[in-house]
């Protein structure tokens, strides 16, 4: 009878020490994905995003001070530094344009860098009639702020230096001209107030957003939360560079074609735009980054025998196919929409980018064990 | 009190919006008295499990949560509030009878043969009758389930929609009309959810009698909104009909996406300003009015958006943002919504004292995905 209750007791005692090891390992794997996740989080937006929006500022700095040079001396050469600028802030802007939270929502900062799709041609509409108007107290910077959203950013200035006759308005001597290049000037300015707010509204020690959502102390989001908004705008900058920049101006057959719905198609930077945009999102998954990105986070997090190919190399595959099917273009995407030998490219991209979006959610749901937006992408 | 504030003062719309989104960033931190009030919702878990859950929004406690056989969609309560009856999402055919306070199931019905639910109820005025969205899929016509809730919610009629793909329906005020929103969209269980008829599909707001199920009245958005599906709805007390649309054309930018509704009148569309149009990307998911009536609320969840709307002057005022944010309820402040999230979040947003906070979940560690609609009882 004692011997028994002995064993008894060592049993439990075996059965509490057993539970308490699983337990206390749970915990400890619990807290390793925890660190894991941080982890990410802190490289994704100390090495990607921010450096990102550095970037945009630094480059919306070289495209205002190019606007008050050319307009100085409004000549050829002045015009084309002008549109290299434009350029040049354009491709920084699709380097980050995928981060539609936070800071580029405040203030409609992302609508004020970049107005599109314009479908009702809201854009060109003001515009002109600012430009006939020529109320040059509008220009004043806290003025301009307070007009359409549609004719402070990108889409407005590329009218402007990519319109018809961009350049004889340009390089004319007389009052329109001067107007036309003082509007240059007010956007190219807005860009720059607008893009330093983004980088300082991230940056900044009280508050900032890269604190905020770092905090271990928010209450709002933990370290997983965060990733999941990464992948849900990464999947949202897939379907918009499928949905909008791609099948919108292909239509529904050749006759049907809409060239003059491809984004920035004025100046010739519709495709250049989307090889960005996809370099970006390669970034959080290329497994050669020296960045502890979602590719690392797979590995660490998910058993490996469970999986027959990582997902994220399955991304990076696709995303390197979307790049090579981009190369394969001859004409620019608004032409390349009504031409015979290239429109069978673009639909072949259309349908790379399909399964490079439904690998993002594969991807959500088995490394975060959550639904990719669960209401947003399948709701009723 | 697990219910933190963020407060601001209204300055300007456009200040304040931008405020409003920034507001969870800044951390200010006040408190709020809210009375004793209880929240359902439909979820899926970690494991992919399905069920629904009751939760006091005044201080966080899960209350139950109910496994479920398949997704859920929304859920309606008895005008006693004992029962609690979850619908099972499109194409699903349960509908289950929970005990609203505890959770168990007290009894459960099937669509009838050739139907298939939509996942919306409402229940008569005098809380004996429910009133089912349903498809009789194979005749390709929405109708209305009409079940006894004095015998064990059987079917006991059915009434014709007026439309193809009845959706959310609601009484009037005065009790004497069933107001159903007709998507217009066809769809068939053996092609899953793919909708059968976009080119030809007519969304409308169909009047029937509630207690003979006669058609009274039916009204449509203009033409030129034809891609527009009318989905959700919400009744005040003062018979105004708020409406939230979902745009069936992907490349139509700036549709207005909110329509209030008078009996008798047509249906009037609203916007709000370009740029908050374009974040609600063409789907609201739910709306619903707050306890006054006076003031409306909009989540669309592909922006992270919720959008605040005026009653009265039937307008735009403001908004707030949540990720994956869907389902909405009143709380029994006025101008106060609570907000769920796909990322199980909770929020509480206020349209008339420009307020937000958050509600933590306290004794569980469920990890749950809120799904499309969110109902509350404020007693």
């Amino acid at each position: 009878m004692k011997l028994k209750s002995i064993n008894t007791v060592n049993r439990m005692t075996l059965q509490f020490l057993v539970g308490f090891l699983l337990v206390f390992c749970s915990l400890q794997s619990l807290a390793v994905e925890s660190t894991q996740f941080r982890k990410l989080n802190v490289g994704l937006l100390g090495q990607i995003v921010i450096p990102a929006y550095r970037h945009l500022f630094q480059s919306a700095v070289a495209l205002n001070q190019q606007a008050i040079k050319s307009c100085k001396q409004p000549d050829d050469a002045n015009f084309k530094n002008l549109r290299d600028r434009f350029s040049s802030y354009v491709n920084n802007w699709m380097a980050i344009e995928f981060f539609r939270n936070g800071p580029s929502k405040y203030l409609f900062r992302q609508n004020r860098i970049q107005y599109w799709p314009d479908k009702h041609n809201v854009v060109s509409r003001q515009l002109r009639s600012l430009l006939i108007d020529q109320n040059a107290s509008l220009l004043d910077h806290s003025k301009f702020t307070q007009l359409s959203v549609g004719v402070q950013g990108v889409t407005a200035l590329e009218l402007l230096i990519y319109g018809k006759k961009a350049l004889e308005l340009f390089t004319n001597i007389n009052i329109a001209s001067q107007f036309r290049c003082q509007f240059i000037q007010a956007i190219s300015y807005n860009q720059q107030v607008i893009s330093q707010g983004l980088i300082n509204d991230w940056i900044r020690q009280d508050n900032g957003y890269r604190n905020v959502l770092l905090n271990e102390n928010n209450r709002l989001q933990v370290s997983k939360d965060i990733g999941i908004d990464i992948l849900r705008l990464l999947y949202g900058e897939i379907e918009v560079i499928k949905t909008l920049k791609i099948i919108r101006p292909l239509d529904i057959s050749i006759e049907k074609a809409k060239p003059r719905r491809a984004e920035l198609w004025r100046s010739g930077l519709s495709t250049k735009n989307i090889r960005q945009n996809l370099q970006t999102v390669r970034l959080f998954f290329d497994p050669a980054s020296p960045i502890y990105n979602f590719y690392n986070l797979e590995n660490s997090v998910v058993n490996q025998t469970e999986l027959n190919q990582s997902i994220a190399v399955k991304i990076d595959q696709l995303i390197e196919l979307s790049q090579q099917q981009l190369a394969q273009l001859s004409l620019p995407i608004n032409e390349a929409v009504s031409d015979e030998r290239n429109r069978p490219i673009l639909l072949s991209l259309v349908n790379t980018l399909e399964h490079l979006a439904n690998q993002i959610k594969q991807y959500t749901n088995d490394v975060y064990q959550s639904p990719l937006g669960f209401n947003s992408f399948d709701g009723d | 009190m697990n219910r933190t504030i963020a407060k601001k003062t209204l300055l300007s719309r456009r200040q304040i919006m931008g405020m409003v989104t920034l507001a969870p960033l800044l951390g200010w931190s006040l408190f709020s008295e809210v009375k004793s009030t209880t929240g359902y919702g439909a979820f899926r878990d970690a494991n992919g499990n399905y069920g629904i859950a009751a939760i006091n929004i005044k201080d966080g406690v899960p209350l139950f949560y109910t496994a479920m056989p398949g997704r859920a969609h929304d859920l309606a309560l008895s005008p006693d509030s004992n029962h609690l009856l979850c619908m099972a999402r499109r194409p699903g055919t349960y509908l289950k009878v929970i005990d609203a306070r505890h959770g168990q199931i007290i009894t459960q019905q099937k669509a009838a043969k050739g139907r298939h639910l939509y996942g919306h109820s409402c229940f008569s005025a005098d809380g004996r009758y429910l009133f089912t969205a349903e498809n009789a899929y194979d005749e390709a016509r929405g109708v209305i389930g009409v079940r006894d809730g004095s015998s064990n919610y059987q079917q006991v009629a059915e009434w014709d929609a007026h439309g193809i793909g009845p959706h959310q329906l609601s009484l009037s005020a005065d009790g004497e009309y069933l107001i159903i929103a007709i998507g217009g969209i066809q769809t068939h269980p053996k092609s899953g959810r793919k909708k059968l008829n976009l080119d030809s599909m007519q969304s409308a707001l169909v009047y029937l009698n509630a207690k003979s199920g006669d058609f009274v009245a039916r009204y449509r958005l203009h033409e030129s909104q034809q891609s527009l599906s009318i989905r959700h709805l919400a009744v005040t007390k003062d018979g105004l009909v708020g409406l939230a649309f979902q745009d069936q054309d992907s490349f139509s930018q700036n549709k207005t996406l909110v329509g209030f509704h008078q009996f008798g009148q047509p249906i009037i569309q609203k916007e709000a300003e370009d740029t908050i149009q374009d974040e609600m990307r063409g789907y609201c998911s739910s709306i619903t009015a707050d306890i006054s009536g006076r003031w409306f609320a909009v989540t669309s969840p592909r922006g992270n958006l919720i959008t605040l709307w005026n009653g009265a002057t039937q307008s735009y005022i403001n908004f707030a943002t949540l990720s994956d944010c869907s389902g909405i309820a009143p709380t029994d402040l006025e101008g106060e919504f609570v907000v769920t999230s796909g990322q199980g979040k909770i929020i509480f947003i206020n349209a008339k004292s420009g307020t937000q906070s958050h509600l933590s979940l306290v004794n569980t560690t469920k990890k749950i995905a809120w799904d499309n609609h969110f109902i509350s009882r404020v007693y």
